[in-house]
């Protein structure tokens, strides 16, 4: 029961636009983490307070952990745009979710400078999930 | 196991704890909440004389085990105990008195006074309702009062200076010290035996005794001047004393227990109205509370350092068993913990400043030993009394409750604290208005030059919790520590490190029960809430909710529900969707769908399916977009078994707490496309009245300015008709079903205002992801008004919404508005003719209104008799029709020839009942000219045909004529306000061509009187005709018979005719060219001749029978000649003989032949009448007129005579032989020319009939 992630990128409604999970290669079955599916979310929706009240405190887009509830750590990145994307893991990786959030960020550029993509509404798009993907493997499981 | 408090504040250092308590049954709770308000806002004392101001804290309960910390921290310390009670009698209050002592004897350790506040009896103790038996109590009771005077003296002790006091208390300190310090004797134990029996009156007794009697004999002077209630609670100190001492001495029992305890702490008051000197009192108990700390203060300042005890946290108690108590360190830890204690005294005594010092060499003392726990009290110590003394400075007096001795000597204080107090007020503002700032740092200097500045309080509670931590069983104090070290923070507005604390709470380690955690979490989500983190504070209101129903404990689900009411709110949830912008996707769909989800389901365990039903709609009606088909499969089927048991209301409900849930609307489920108010259909539309057609709404014809209607352009509610009471009228709705599950709506229905109306609801079912369905909502308006249309209400899965157009997120206005006009009869139209397959000219001013059509196949010249029934259907009686007929204009004449009834018939049958009929006879008949269709080009017939409501159907000669019968009719109320109904019946009538005239003439009949018309009749029907024709002169021919396309001639003889003076107009217009015309006109001369001709046909085959009109026929001015009746009678006799046409005389030749000619005018004179007698031969053809060769014939005597003039009534005669030299047949043409005498216009005539003979 470690090294899981849960990546979500919050808009500015404080709604999901993009959730992925990762989880070591060996734990790819578990049939809990449904449940903590939700569990995540509640605590990644509540540590966006402490995103925005951190964020004027620094000058980094990488805000550290954030928050952290029982065995979670919330680690968090705030783009230019107010985009904020949030990471729950269960140990800590701070270089490689710095990585990995500044990796995601380019490509949510290049994801967001396509004219049909409104902002702050779902990414539904397998190129970005795939990339996503792999920063993941990359960065954080791998 | 201890009990967090988790309201502590930093503040509450410097309090007293004084416990309330609720005793006996008889007290009703919401009077003692009552009393319990009116105690809490006593929260600060004034303390005269002293300058110094107590703070009280006031706790309804208070566990034990928290009370042994008291030690460690003063202000844990129950102090005073003030129980309230109800009784009636003096068996009731035996009770309450007990009580009151047993309680008492819980806190025996710390408490230093207590009161027992009765209601329901006299204030001397004696019950309400003065029995008979009980006389002596009132008498009993006189004392207390006479003790009065002498405690006004009493009082006055504390009111003199501190000095005084001082030195009294600590003179009597060394009997009461020890009292008050339970923990530190009870090591030894005798002294615990000994502290329990006396600790209650124990240190009442000596405070009051002591200060009471020395004040008395030194400044009993400066009584008078202080109020009585100041002193009186240590007055009722000594009167308790006293009373015990009494008790103690077995007094004799008497009959009150009352009045003994009256002495005592025990307060009557007979009723809540009636204790206005309840604060009163209370202020002088807690001032007694705040002598008696303040002379431990003082004792414990000037402690020597041989005596020493150790004091200690309750789990460090076991630790020091047996630990030698003659070491340095150990004589340190006990110096610094009495210092610290000294330094919490010292707080409470509201001296902060002094406090600090304390706190500071504490601290020095016990950081050498090591004594991390202490350490952090005084930390906390420190900060507190930092805090105390930096709020005293900034906070405002508004926060503080008003107390009105307390106000009236601070507030008039210094204009610098009032400058402040506007100041902090500003910041709460810009705090209330969202501002976030991380920290307001107060910039005032510090005026005690030891006060801690606002970073350090926080560097001293991190260092406090720090130590805190090193212990386990310091949890309960750590806790504390950080929530009030956080709201320490929040004051100084740093919100981001106030979370720090806050998350640190989370982590301690505290084993407490379930109620306990929920209270935890409640806290920290409300502290969560005071910095502004919303989504924090929901998350763990949520979480505070869950475990109030996690497993293995008693699930409380109407706690669980109220928490996840007010969690709500942070995860952007309204609870009001008319609130939420649409189609804004704000906040996480997915915990959105949780935690309403939960909701329901704890609403439900709760037993309120009401509220279940209320929040499953909203979840419904918020969520479906973000649900996939399977959910909102599962959210459906939820809602249904739901509101199975407890239907959805559109009301407000209001939740336990006194929260008002708003109705939810299911405004998008179904959602509606398109909202239209129908107009009634044409034929039931009710039109004004024409004769009552208004002439008042305006004297101007014409404006350009729209006045006073541009307000009403804005919402455009108003619709261009009106709807008829007691009538259906109907609006049409679009609906779009956005679910993949089937919507059976149970009832959808008109939401209207203004009239009173009947719904017809309809229950339409629409498929998931349908087009949209249509549907018609039905309603009747039951009296004439105004009726505003709000939207509609429906049902949809067991709940019941009212949507109003307002609420439609899509444009549309947020209402209709219709007039309604008084209700109006209703009759329905039937005819006794089938129906027409189509009906052309619906473009026909009425031809909207047509409710029934009708159809006739007729043979041109046949007539046939319709009858057009009416059926009252309304309730209402019709007491008006006109009926009128409606076609083009060009053809008005021929279609008002076909279709005739009676006015009068009509008129006579009203007025029509409900229920009751009305026939009205038409009279249908075949109008045709008879005439050959004329040949004309094909372009030129379809041009005419267009124009022409006559269409004819070239091949068949068929014509059709279109005509609309259109009743006007009305009755009831509403013709009283002037409006009508139209309907109207459609009439489609094909003329077969029957008999045609293919050829006429006129010829002079045998008599000169009688002409004969003679007409070549083609039969084109496809049936024999037997044509008959009567006429006056001959009754009754026998009939002709034509067979299908043959055709007959047949003679019809009529007298001569004099026609009547033709009509200008009549001239001009058969003058225009045939090709010109619309249609052909009828003959003026052919009109006036159909009266003498009445020429019939009927087919026995297909049993018809008509006539053939010969209006159309025209004639040549020859034939006309014939015609017409001459103004001259002819009498000619030839040879003596008189002539009777057709005979034929016969003459010899060489015989003359004489003829006598008498000619007459019957009205008029004649100027230059010529009479001619020419003779004539017949020649090949019957009708040549050649004149005859002169050579064959000898005229004897004159042919012609003239005269000037010819008198009216008298005739010319001529005479004259012929002598014809051939045999042959000749005859006579004999004619006349004359000039009118006032026009001179010539006119002739001609004898007729030509008289012939043959000469042989």
């Amino acid at each position: 029961m470690s090294g899981n992630f849960y990546f979500v990128m919050v808009g500015h409604h404080d709604n999901p636009v993009f959730e992925m999970e990762f989880y070591p290669p060996n734990k790819a079955a578990d049939p809990k983490r449904d449940d903590h599916r939700h569990l995540n979310q509640f605590i990644a929706h509540a540590a966006l307070d402490l995103v925005d009240e951190q964020m004027w405190s620094t000058s980094n887009m990488f805000l550290k952990v954030v928050d952290k509830f029982n065995e979670w750590f919330v680690s968090a990145f705030v783009t230019a745009g107010r985009m904020r994307f949030l990471m729950l893991h269960d140990i800590k990786n701070e270089d490689g979710i710095k990585n990995f959030f500044t990796e995601v960020y380019e490509t949510y550029i290049k994801f967001a400078m396509n004219p049909f993509y409104e902002i702050n509404t779902q990414i539904k798009s397998a190129a970005f999930e795939k990339k996503v993907q792999f920063f993941g493997r990359k960065y954080l499981t791998g | 196991m201890s009990f967090v408090d988790y309201s502590q504040t930093a503040e509450d250092h410097q309090s007293l704890l004084v416990l309330v308590r609720h005793t006996g049954s008889h007290l009703p709770t919401n009077l003692f909440n009552l009393v319990w308000e009116r105690i809490r806002a006593l929260s600060v004392v004034h303390v005269q004389g002293q300058n110094r101001n107590v703070v009280v804290r006031y706790k309804r309960g208070y566990p034990v085990e928290n009370n042994e910390w008291g030690a460690f921290q003063a202000h844990r310390k129950v102090l005073g105990l003030v129980s309230i009670g109800k009784c009636v009698d003096h068996e009731e209050f035996a009770d309450l008195f007990e009580n009151y002592k047993k309680v008492k004897e819980e806190y025996s350790n710390t408490i230093i006074n207590s009161r027992l506040i009765i209601f329901g009896m006299n204030t001397d103790g004696s019950p309400l309702d003065p029995k008979p038996q009980q006389p002596p109590p009132s008498s009993a009771s006189s004392p207390p009062s006479q003790h009065s005077p002498s405690h006004v003296s009493a009082d006055s002790g504390h009111g003199a200076s501190a000095e005084t006091s001082c030195g009294d208390i600590d003179s009597e300190s060394t009997r009461g010290g020890p009292d008050g310090d339970g923990n530190s004797r009870e090591k030894n134990n005798e002294s615990v035996e000994g502290d329990k029996t006396d600790s209650n009156p124990g240190p009442s007794r000596t405070g009051s005794d002591g200060g009471g009697s020395v004040t008395i004999t030194r400044v009993g002077g400066d009584a008078s001047s202080v109020s009585q209630n100041g002193g009186s609670g240590v007055g009722s100190g000594k009167k308790a004393s006293s009373s015990e001492e009494k008790d103690v001495g077995g007094r004799p029992k008497s009959n009150s227990l009352t009045k003994e305890s009256t002495g005592s702490e025990v307060v009557f008051y007979p009723s809540l109205e009636q204790c206005a000197d309840l604060e009163e009192r209370l202020k002088e108990f807690v001032t007694s509370l705040f002598f008696v700390l303040e002379g431990k203060r003082l004792e414990r300042t000037f402690e020597r350092s041989d005596r020493l005890m150790l004091l200690c946290a309750p789990f460090e108690k076991k630790d020091f068993i047996g630990v030698d108590t003659d070491t340095k360190s150990f004589k340190r830890k006990c110096m610094g913990r009495l210092r610290k204690h000294l330094g919490d005294l010292c707080l409470q005594a509201s001296l902060p400043g002094e406090a600090i010092l304390h706190y500071q060499t504490a601290l020095d003392l016990l950081r050498t030993v090591n004594d991390f726990l202490w350490m952090g009290a005084c930390y906390e110590g420190l900060c507190s009394a930092s805090v105390v003394l930096t709020m005293s400075q900034s906070k405002a007096t508004p926060p503080l409750r008003r107390n009105q001795s307390f106000s009236e000597k601070r507030g008039v204080s210094s204009p610098n604290t009032k400058h402040k107090a506007n100041a902090a007020a500003h910041l709460r503002q810009q705090q209330s208005i969202g501002s976030y700032s991380n920290g307001v740092d107060h910039l005032e200097q510090q005026t005690s030059l030891h006060c801690l500045n606002p970073e350090d309080i926080i560097e001293k509670y991190k260092e406090a919790i720090t130590n805190y931590s090193k212990y386990k069983n310091s949890a309960m104090v750590e806790m504390e520590a950080s929530l009030k070290a956080c709201r320490v923070l929040i004051q100084q507005r740093k919100y981001l490190q106030a979370s720090d604390f806050l998350q640190n709470v989370v982590y301690i380690n505290l084993s407490s029960s379930e109620e306990d955690k929920i209270q935890r979490y409640s806290t920290l989500s409300s502290l969560y809430g005071q910095i502004g983190f919303h989504r924090k504070e929901a998350f763990f209101r949520r979480v505070a909710a869950m475990q109030c129903v996690s497993p293995g404990s008693n699930p409380a689900w109407q706690q669980c529900y109220q928490l996840l009411l007010q969690a709500v709110q942070g995860y952007n949830i309204d609870l009001d969707p008319r609130d939420s912008v649409q189609g804004l996707n704000s906040g996480w769909p997915v915990i959105q769908h949780r935690v309403l989800h939960e909701l329901v389901y704890s609403a439900r365990r709760m037993g309120n399916p009401q509220l279940a039903v209320r929040h499953s709609t909203l979840l419904l009606h918020t969520m479906y977009r973000h649900l996939s088909a399977e959910e909102q499969k599962e959210a459906v089927t939820g809602l249904e078994t739901l509101t199975s048991k407890c239907q959805g209301t559109p009301q407000p409900l209001s939740t336990d707490t006194g929260l008002i849930l708003p109705p939810v609307h299911l405004t998008t489920l179904p959602t509606v496309r398109s909202f239209k108010v129908l107009s009634p259909p044409p034929h039931l539309r009710a039109v004004k009245l024409s004769s009552l057609e208004d002439s008042t709404s305006s004297i101007f014809i014409f404006t350009p300015l729209l006045l006073g209607s541009s307000d009403k352009k804005g919402n455009a509610t108003d619709v261009d008709f009106k709807w008829v009471a007691e009538d259906m009228c109907e609006v049409q709705l679009q609906l779009v079903n956005p679910l993949s599950v089937e919507m059976r709506m149970l009832y959808l229905g008109l939401l209207t205002e203004g009239v009173g109306v009947e719904v017809f609801p309809s229950s339409p079912c629409i498929p998931p992801k349908s087009s949209p369905l249509t549907v018609k909502l039905m309603t009747k308006p039951q009296a004439p008004g105004q009726l505003k249309v709000l939207g509609y209400t429906s049902q949809v899965f067991g709940v019941a919404s009212h949507c109003k157009l307002k609420d439609l997120t899509w444009d549309i206005p947020p209402f209709y508005d219709i007039e309604v006009v008084p209700a109006l009869p209703q009759v329905s139209l039937t005819c006794s003719l089938p129906k027409a397959a189509t009906f052309a000219s619906t473009s026909l001013p009425d031809g909207a209104t047509v409710v029934a059509n009708a159809a006739a196949l007729l043979y041109a010249g046949q007539s046939q008799d319709v009858v057009v029934t009416l059926h009252n259907i309304s309730a209402h009686p019709v007491t008006h029709l006109a009926v009128k007929l409606e076609t083009r204009n060009e053809a008005k004449e021929s279609t008002d020839k076909m279709f005739q009834w009676s006015e009068e018939n009509v008129q006579s049958q009203l007025p029509l009942q409900p229920g009751a009929q009305l026939c009205v006879a038409l009279c249908l008949y075949a109008a045709s000219d008879f005439l050959l269709p004329p040949v004309t080009s094909p372009d030129a017939t379809s041009s005419s045909m267009s124009s022409r409501s006559h269409t004819e159907n070239s091949e068949k000669g068929t014509q059709t004529v279109e005509a609309v019968l259109s009743l006007e009719y009305t009755g009831g109320p509403g013709q009283e306000a002037g409006y009508c109904r139209r309907c109207s019946l459609a009439l489609t009538v094909d003329v077969l061509p029957s008999l045609y005239i293919t050829n006429w003439d006129a010829l002079p009949a045998n008599s000169g009187h009688d002409v004969s018309l003679v007409l070549d009749i083609l039969n084109v029907s496809s049936h024999q005709a037997d044509v008959q024709c009567d006429n006056t002169s001959c009754d009754s021919s026998p009939p002709i018979i034509i067979e299908t396309q043959q055709c007959r001639r047949i003679v019809v003889t009529l007298p001569r005719v004099t026609f009547p003076e033709q009509q200008e107009s009549d001239k001009f217009e058969s003058r225009i060219p045939v090709k010109y015309r619309s249609s052909r006109l009828p003959d003026f001369h052919s009109m006036v001749l159909t009266s003498f001709v009445d020429v019939r046909w009927t087919m026995p085959a297909a049993k018809v029978k008509g006539k053939v009109s010969i209006d159309y026929l025209k004639w040549t001015e020859d034939q006309l000649d014939f015609i017409r009746r001459p103004d001259v009678t002819w009498h000619v006799v030839v040879n003596k003989q008189h002539y009777t046409a057709p005979d034929l005389m016969s003459f010899p030749s060489s015989q003359p032949v004489t003829v006598d000619v008498s000619l007459s005018a019957a009205k008029e004179s004649y100027q230059d009448v010529t009479l001619t007698v020419q003779p004539g031969q017949e020649g090949g053809g019957g009708e040549g007129q050649q004149p005859l060769d002169p050579a064959i014939y000898i005229c004897l005597g004159s042919q012609t005579v003239s005269t000037s003039e010819l008198e009216a009534g008298s005739s010319l005669h001529h005479s004259c032989s012929f002598l014809f030299l051939s045999p042959g047949r000749f005859h006579f043409h004999i004619s006349c020319a004359a000039h009118h005498p006032d026009s001179m216009v010539q006119t002739s005539w001609s004898c007729l009939p030509v008289t012939q003979f043959s000469v042989v």
